[in-house]
This record gives structure tokens, sequence and C-alpha cells, in this order.
């Protein structure tokens, strides 16, 4: 038996349900802007809202369910942290692809709708803010927003499970603390000309990262805790 | 089966376990007593795979169980309160546990939830105590795993529902001989279907024996004070009370028939302890002995 089939299933089956409630609310959320659309039929188009919500916040809320559910049910069946780590981020890029592919029908068929002049609505993707003619960029860049939601998700949980809330809490507050500091006395325009003029350069860079954080909470969690830290002392 | 050297381990600054030691070769039930916070749950999360020894190791086929997928396809460890989600119900759990175990026996799952009388479609989290340890031993019994850790595993359970337990676990034992661990704060319950018992004290293993050497060992000796005292001189004196001249003691020795004759010469009189009470007398910490 291929031993990691166990704690696959476990995520998929969990991951699958979480699936199906948010499936749910893009769908409606979907489907009330395309009415929104219809009744509000003008010959001027305007941006009424974003479909990507529901997905997105999965991305970086998942982790931590994880970590307080199937963390637990993985390892009590027999499995070890590495097989739930890795078979995390398997499902995740599975239902990455699940979830890009929902998103990005409903896109392409509300700009369809409204280029045959059916509705006046257009839905807001971070597609948008790139600059390029492939028809295959934006679920592109609806992969990468996804890799760098679950990269942060992960590593803050993973950081919050192994350290324990305090020290999450001192680390969140030194970084708050550093930006800030950028913000008010670094030269922030530079950075924030890089982020429109090269927003793609820059969403692949933050993909970049966010792999590197995904490598570094399989590292720290490989040993991680049964249970979640909840002491105060320093020494790991 | 199971080989464990110089096994150490501590929570932060605490130690759990010092320096224990555990050979088993042989598919035989042992069964694993402690008091509370003797390190009893800390051995089997470190049996199982669930923790990482700070030093020694534990072999279990050869293999290092911890975060290695080949070793932990040997042992599976049912705990006291196993953690099921909230929307599996008993047959969502029996097919992921399924999904963990190569030797699974879905037949034998089938027989033990009808025999359990295991409601299948309800959710396990709205089960009583009795019917979720229920559930996590048909996925103990049913898993054929050649090393299976059970923690307390009649926990809640009423007197017709652990016997069935005991036969079913005796059962499947006799048709497919593997090394079970029975964990109990009650050794009474699982001492007849144990061939060894370990005790655990003190954050180690203090005796790992056969369960009938075990069961000689601990007598009580009722009589004249006179008579008693000069016998007690040489043992360990587990418990003693005085009425007026009449002494009663629990001495650490076994019960023989080298004792039964001396006890009959002084017409006093012997019985073997219980077993659950020796086992509490010998692992009595320093202050309880104290106030005695």
């Amino acid at each position: 038996m291929n031993t990691f089939k166990g704690p696959f299933r476990v995520i998929f089956e969990d991951l699958r349900i979480q699936f199906y409630i948010l499936t749910g609310a893009t769908v409606v959320l979907s489907i009330v802007y395309l009415i929104i659309g219809k009744i509000l039929s003008s010959h001027d188009t305007f941006t009424i809202g974003a479909s990507f919500g529901p997905y997105y916040s999965l991305y970086i809320y998942y982790p931590f369910l994880a970590y307080t559910k199937a963390y637990k049910y993985t390892l009590s069946l027999g499995g070890t942290r590495k097989q739930f780590l890795l078979s995390t981020i398997a499902n995740i890029g599975l239902f990455l692809l699940m979830t890009t592919f929902i998103l990005n029908f409903f896109y392409y068929l509300t700009d369809y709708l409204s280029n045959q002049g059916i509705i006046s609505t257009s839905l807001i993707h971070m597609g948008d803010l790139v600059k390029g003619g492939s028809p295959l960029l934006y679920p592109w860049i609806d992969l990468l927003w996804g890799i760098i939601l679950f990269g942060i998700g992960l590593f803050v949980s993973s950081f919050w499970f192994y350290f324990g809330t305090v020290r999450t809490m001192i680390g969140a507050t030194f970084l708050l603390v550093l930006a800030i500091s950028y913000i008010a006395l670094g030269e922030i325009i530079p950075f924030i000309e890089f982020v429109n003029n090269e927003h793609l350069a820059f969403v692949h860079i933050l993909a970049g990262i966010s792999c590197l954080l995904i490598v570094l909470s399989y590292f720290i969690m490989r040993n991680g805790p049964l249970e979640r830290c909840t002491k105060l002392n320093f020494s790991i | 089966m199971i080989n464990v050297k110089d096994l150490s381990f501590s929570y932060g600054h605490t130690p759990a376990l010092t320096n224990v030691n555990l050979l088993e070769e042989e598919p035989i039930i042992v069964g694993l007593w402690g008091r509370n916070g003797a390190g009893k749950t800390t051995l089997m999360k470190l049996l199982s795979g669930q923790e990482k020894p700070d030093t020694g190791q534990i072999l279990v086929k050869n293999l290092s169980p911890y975060n290695n997928s080949d070793g932990m396809k040997y042992i599976s460890y049912l705990q006291e309160n196993h953690p099921f989600s909230e929307f599996w119900n008993v047959n969502d759990a029996l097919r992921f546990a399924s999904y963990f175990n190569e030797n699974w026996d879905q037949d034998l799952a089938e027989e033990l939830v009808e025999r359990f009388e295991l409601p299948r479609r309800k959710k396990i989290k709205s089960f009583s105590k009795g019917m979720q340890t229920m559930t996590t031993m048909v996925i103990g019994l049913a898993s054929k795993s050649p090393i299976t850790i059970m923690d307390e595993p009649t926990n809640g359970l009423d007197a017709y529902m652990r016997k069935v337990f005991y036969d079913a676990l005796l059962d499947t034992h006799e048709e497919h001989p593997r090394l079970f661990i029975l964990s109990s704060h009650h050794i009474d319950e699982i001492e007849p279907i144990c061939e060894k018992i370990a005790i655990v004290d003190k954050q180690t293993i203090t005796h790992y024996d056969e369960t009938e050497h075990m069961k000689m060992l601990g007598i009580l000796l009722t009589g004249d004070a006179s008579s008693i005292e000069p016998l007690t001189a040489r043992s360990r004196i587990l418990e003693q009370r005085k009425l007026g001249n009449q002494l009663s003691v629990m001495l650490d020795e076994p019960f023989n028939e080298e004792w039964i004759s001396t006890a009959a010469q002084m017409n006093i009189n012997i019985e073997k302890a219980p077993l659950q009470d020796y086992l509490v007398n010998i692992t009595k910490r320093n202050k309880e002995a104290k106030r005695k």
C-alpha cells in the first residue's frame, strides 16, 4: 500500500468540504453579479466586484485549520509529520488548479456576456493590473496569488504552531515596526512605481518568496510538536 | 519486534522518561501498568513514532518509527481519547483507517461494528464515551498491525462490552498473532489475557516480566504481632496495619512453598496479595509512603 494515501485522503476530504462551501459562495456571488449586470443593462460597462474573495481566503486560513484538525487525525491514524506537510501542499496544489478554473470560467463568462451586450458589468481580476495579451495570463495570475497566499498562511500557521501565540505576536509586531519605519523614513516611491509598472515581475517575486516560505514551513514543522506550543520560554 | 535502548525523553525541562529499556521479540499480549504521570502515555507516543526520543533509540522491526513511513507501517496506536473529525461517522473512520494500514481487515471491521452494536451513520462526535472507545478499538483490531498499542482500551465500556472486546481481541490474536500492548490502570482486568506485564514507575520501566511470575509477588501475613515481626526483619514491608495485638503486613516477597510452610509453623495466616494492591504499594511515592 502506498503509505502516502492515508494522509493525502484525510487532507483531501477535509479540503473538499471547504471547497464545496466556498464554491457555493463563489457561484452565488457570480450569479448575483450577472443578475445585477442584466438588471442594470446599459451602454456603459462598469466593474461590479470580485469573485475571488472566498477562494483566496481559503489559501490563507486553511493551513490554520489543518494544524488544528487534520494534523491530529493524520498523526493519530499513523501518518508522519512529513506526510502531513507534503499531502497538504499537494492537495492545495490540486485545489488551486480547480479553483483557478472555476474563477476564470466565471470571469470569461461575464466578459463574454458583456461583449455581447447582454449584461453591462465586468468582474475585477488581479490580472487587470498586468499588461499582457496572453489568454493564459489571467489564470496564471490567479495561480500565483494562490501560491502567495498559501505560502504566507502556511508559514504563519507553522510558526504559530511551533513557537506559540505570544512569540508569533512578538514576531509580527517586530515586522510591523520595520514596515512602518520603512514607510515613514525610507524612500517608498520607487517601490510603489515598481509594483505599478512591473506588476507581473512583482507577483512572480512574491510567489517565489512564498515558495521559499513553504519550504521553510516544511523544515520548521517536520519535527513539530504534537500540540501547539503554549509556553513562553524561549528555549527551542 | 520492539527494541528500546536507553531511551530518555523530556517535555521542556521536565523529564518524562529516563533510561528506558525494553526488548520484546514475540507476538504476545503485554500489559502496561503505571500510575498517573508515570510516563505510560509518553512511552506509547514514542513507541508509535509520535514523539522523537531525546536520547537512546527505539527500533520497531529494526526501523526507527519517528517520521519514518516505512517504520510506521508496523504500528497502530489507539489513544484513549482518539481524535475523530466532527464530520466522520463510523464508516468514514473505518475507511480512513483502512488507507493507513496495509493489513487492514475490512471483514473483521464489519463484524466488530456489529458485535459492538455501533450505529454506522451517526457522527462519532455525538457518541458516548464508551461508543467512541469501541470505534477506536474496532480500528485497532481490524488494522492487524504487527504492533498494536491501545491506551485504556476499555475506558467507558460496560461489563458486557468489556467482555465482547476481550473476546474479540483474543480471537483475532489467536487467528493472527501480533504484539499487543494494552495500557491500563486496572491490572486485574487485563492481567488474565496478558502474557507479560511492564510496570512503568518513576519515568522508567521498573519491571518487565511474565504475568505468571508477577502474579506470585506480594504476600499478606496476618496474625499475632509477636509472631510476624521477626519474619519481616529481612523483607521489604509494603503495607502494615495494626489492630491491638493483631498485625497485618504486605511483604515484597514471592508467594511460595517456603513462605507457606514458615507461616504454618508460626501459626500465621498467609495469602497472596492482590496484584493491583501489590503494584500500588511498590510504586508508592516517598510522600505517600511516609503518610502511611
